[in-house]
């Protein structure tokens, strides 16, 4: 049967997707030209994007037009000969996977940068669904995105954010219809007198437990009717407390509410990254016999937080920053130290090497996990051209490593995961011993993650939700009241320290800047708060709940901006410490604040509740 | 298949979720069904994620929101959270992989705990065009099944694109028709059918997943 292919409304060629990261050793910027378009379909509303060179058409049929592709069920269902026919299944281009069609109805927001006053750049649009996720960002390369956001406004209503003006929200007109009615029940001083009696600022932005119909219905309600005003009021009644009040944190109970007064942090200070650390810059920490100068290894480790270290020079201060090498020594002793861990390492290697096939059959505990490392080796950072390819000898490199730290530590044995970390130690070290010992420190500190019974990451996921209660209650508050509060979308995060969130390059700088322990252990936790931070009004706003969440945090993969991260997790820092007194107990203990003693070792994962 | 727009065209919502030892080929198979490609050796999944993808079953539009977990054993405490709300569970084990299909026992045991108890079951024996290198044979497959009561047992090759599509149609047509019928003694539990053209915002997942459960 033929069917109507849908009513073009708006094509703009020259709307390209840009892919922070496609995998590979360097960073690539590439644009990947293609078209957007929203199209009327008898389904419904279409934005689609598509890359350059495929069928625009043919793909719409594809996804949308169900008749024609999608294998009917009944009278009997399809059998594997038939399946195999799909026309989805076809040969497609690389960039395919990108191609993307959202029903105007699913939308829930998009993201709307243009660039800096003065900077080169295009302006980009980035659509957010209501499902939590987030399409490849679109860069208009050749006009504005004015007429993609007009057309848009024929078919959905369309507000900007007033707390994030990049944030263009599309507006339910039910949920718009209930605010209205409510802050013209607001306006008869009803709400919001009883709130100001209960302090209603409070209730907004501390640590408060109201019942959940306040919190879900009202709150938003009376925050969604937005007018700019309803801020100013939060912000004066904000004011108006602290000045009044104590603002150490203490818990009251009035009537129903369980009150925590909202702790006022000292405005977050700038911050600015700095160059990486250069051979003649890490030369100059030594003294003249190649050790390093105790009385400065502060300054240089604040050096290498602040701005990571030169490519050139990750080989040699890996091993000092994973306490393989001894800050206090020669070169020569190094190097003697080097000689007796080869030969241990090899020692160990041939442990398992000479198990014979013969034994395995009688070693099942063995052949288990040698198959766990094998199937993972085979799947970690294969795009990189380093581990690219069948019979690449650094797989073999990667698997004897893995395996060889299963017998250093049979008791923890190779838990996934494990191979995230070794990649990069081995793509830098370019050797099987080097990159084992740098692995056996950097093991040292996350150790407690892979543990059985995983406590050290729940712990974790608990230290950073106290942390975000101080650094961001607004956004703690809501997580609570969308049953996000255990952070489980955060464990990609934690267990393999971003390393899935970022490009390998910007994952070798993040992981230096974490090993040098400042300017607090944990500072890890610190970056998942920033992270978080910004992503308040986008999880607000777009009322996102448990599984919105979790999309949305798995799709900022590869969108992050390392060095903002890195300095809003500083100026978050500074923030609290300078707080220190006022702060509770537990959170100094998380970050270890105003205990000296902890410069310089490894994180306290194993920190306890 | 026609469907006709209008008024009477609803939307469904079924959360599925794919579990299984790590390597089985969960994510092979759930890229397969939503993208018609076979992208072999990406990363290991940690912790979760999921995908929709829109059928037709009937002349309705089922979407089915796929949970892919990774399969570490040690993670499972993350991942089992995220079977709470589950409508169907897709077992996975692999063919050529003994350990992976007496794995399952536990995982099932998983289910038990935490999925509802109405969930749908599908086992699925994955990398069939790796037959010459099968462990598993094809009546372990079944008997699993039957010993589980589960709706069905079928092997697949992401690979090859063989049953990937049928595993997933077979599942969304068995919940949607095990809701009607449902619907229809509880008339008085309303929700999960919507109007395909108000999609309600915001906290909409979570409102199906609470009344999921008939
Ligand atoms: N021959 C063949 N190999 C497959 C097939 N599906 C998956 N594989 C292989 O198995 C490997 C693991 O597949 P994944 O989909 O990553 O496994 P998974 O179950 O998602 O694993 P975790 O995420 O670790 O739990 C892939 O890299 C492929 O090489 C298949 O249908 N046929
Ligand atoms: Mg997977």
């Amino acid at each position: 049967m033929k069917r109507a292919r849908g009513i073009v409304a708006l094509r703009i060629p020259g709307v390209s997707a840009r892919l922070t990261d496609d995998g590979d050793d360097q960073p690539t910027d590439e644009y990947i030209p293609g078209t957007l378009a929203i199209v009327e379909k008898a389904t419904g509303v279409f934005i689609e994007w598509t890359p350059q060179g495929e069928d625009e058409c043919g793909w719409v049929l594809a996804d949308e037009d169900s008749g024609h592709t999608i294998p009917s069920l009944s009278p009997k269902p399809v059998d594997a000969s038939s399946s195999s026919s799909l026309p989805s299944s076809g040969p497609l281009s690389p960039h395919s996977r990108l191609r993307f069609s959202v029903d105007v109805n699913d939308l829930s927001s998009f993201k709307n940068v243009e660039p800096k006053k003065g900077k080169k750049g295009h302006p980009c649009i980035r659509l957010i669904a209501k499902d939590g996720t987030n399409y490849v960002p679109l860069y208009f390369l050749t006009q504005s995105t004015k007429d993609f956001i007009d057309v848009l406004q024929r078919y959905v209503t369309l507000r900007r954010s007033a707390r994030e003006h990049q944030l263009v929200l599309v507006v339910d007109e039910k949920a718009e219809a209930l605010a209205q009615s409510l802050s013209t029940l607001d306006q008869n001083g009803d709400i919001m007198g009883r709130f100001m009696h209960n302090p209603y600022a409070t209730a907004m932005t501390g640590l408060s437990k109201i019942t959940t119909f306040v919190q879900d219905q009202v709150i938003p309600a009376i925050l969604d009717s937005d007018a700019v005003s309803q801020e100013e009021k939060i912000r004066a009644m904000r004011e108006l407390r602290t000045e009044t009040d104590d603002t150490r944190l203490k818990i009251s109970r009035e009537a129903d509410f369980e009150v925590v007064t909202q702790l006022e942090l000292p405005p977050r200070p700038d911050i600015f990254r700095e160059s990486p650390v250069t051979q003649a810059v890490w030369s100059s920490f030594k003294h003249s016999d190649g050790s390093f100068d105790q009385a400065k290894s502060h300054h240089m480790m604040m050096n290498v937080f602040r701005g990571g270290v030169e490519t050139e020079l990750r080989k040699e201060a890996w091993k000092y920053l994973l306490g393989y090498y001894e800050w206090s020594k020669t070169p020569a002793e190094n190097e003697k130290k080097r000689a007796k861990l080869e030969k241990d390492y090899l020692r160990m290697k041939g442990q398992w090497t000479s198990i014979s096939e013969d034994q395995e059959s009688r070693f099942a505990k063995y052949v288990v996990r040698k198959a766990l490392v094998e199937k993972d080796v085979a799947r970690t950072d294969r795009t990189l051209k380093f581990f690219a390819g069948d019979d690449n000898p650094n797989l073999a490199m990667l698997h004897n490593v893995l395996m060889t730290y299963c017998m250093y530590d049979f008791d923890l044995g190779y838990v996934q995961g494990m191979s995230d970390f070794c990649s990069p130690l081995l793509y830098v070290m370019g050797n099987e011993c080097d990159a084992f010992w740098c692995f056996v420190g950097f093991m040292q500190r996350v150790h407690a993650n892979f543990e059985k019974d995983q406590t050290a990451i729940k712990v974790q996921l608990n230290q950073l939700r106290d942390l975000l209660m101080i650094v961001n209650p607004k956004l703690a508050n809501y997580l609570e009241s969308h049953d996000s509060d255990d952070m489980y979308f955060c464990f990609r995060w934690l267990i393999v320290w971003f390393k899935r969130e970022f490009s390998f390059e910007d994952t070798c700088k993040l992981w230096e800047v974490l090993w040098t322990c400042q300017p607090c252990p944990n500072f890890l936790l610190l970056i998942c708060a920033a992270t978080l931070d910004r992503q308040t009004e986008t999880i607000i706003e777009n009322k996102f709940g448990l599984t919105e969440i979790l999309k949305h945090v798995n799709d900022l993969s590869m969108h992050h901006d390392l060095d903002e991260m890195l300095t809003s997790a500083e100026a978050i820092f500074h923030q609290l410490s300078a707080s220190q007194d006022k702060l509770p107990m537990h959170i100094c203990e998380h970050l270890a604040l105003g205990d000296k003693s902890v410069v310089g070792t490894p994180s306290g994962d194993e920190d306890d509740e | 298949m026609n469907r006709e727009d209008g008024d009477d065209s609803f939307d469904y919502l079924f959360k599925v979720v794919l579990i299984g030892d790590m390597g089985v080929g969960k994510t092979c198979v759930v890229q397969r069904f939503r993208n018609g490609t076979f992208v072999d050796r990406q990363g290991t999944t940690i912790g979760v994620d999921f995908t929709m993808k829109s059928l037709i079953v009937d002349g309705k539009r089922v979407k089915l929101q796929i949970w892919d977990t990774g399969g570490q054993e040690r993670f499972r405490t993350i991942t089992q959270s995220y079977y709470r709300s589950a409508n169907g569970i897709v077992l996975c084990y692999d063919i050529t992989c003994k350990q992976s299909y007496e794995s399952l026992e536990r995982w099932i045991d998983d289910v038990s705990k935490f999925a509802a108890p109405n969930v749908v079951k599908v086992v699925v024996g994955t990398k069939a065009d790796l037959e010459s290198e099968r462990i598993v044979q094809v009546e372990d497959g079944e008997q699993l099944q039957r010993r589980h009561g589960m709706l069905t047992f079928i092997e697949t090759s992401a690979k090859e694109n063989t049953n990937v599509d049928k595993t997933f149609y077979r599942l969304a047509e068995t919940l949607k028709r095990q809701h009607d019928a449902g619907m229809s003694i509880e008339s008085q539990i309303e929700g999960i059918r919507l109007n395909s053209g108000s999609t309600p915002v915001g906290g909409l997942w979570q409102k199906y997943e609470s009344c999921c459960r008939y």
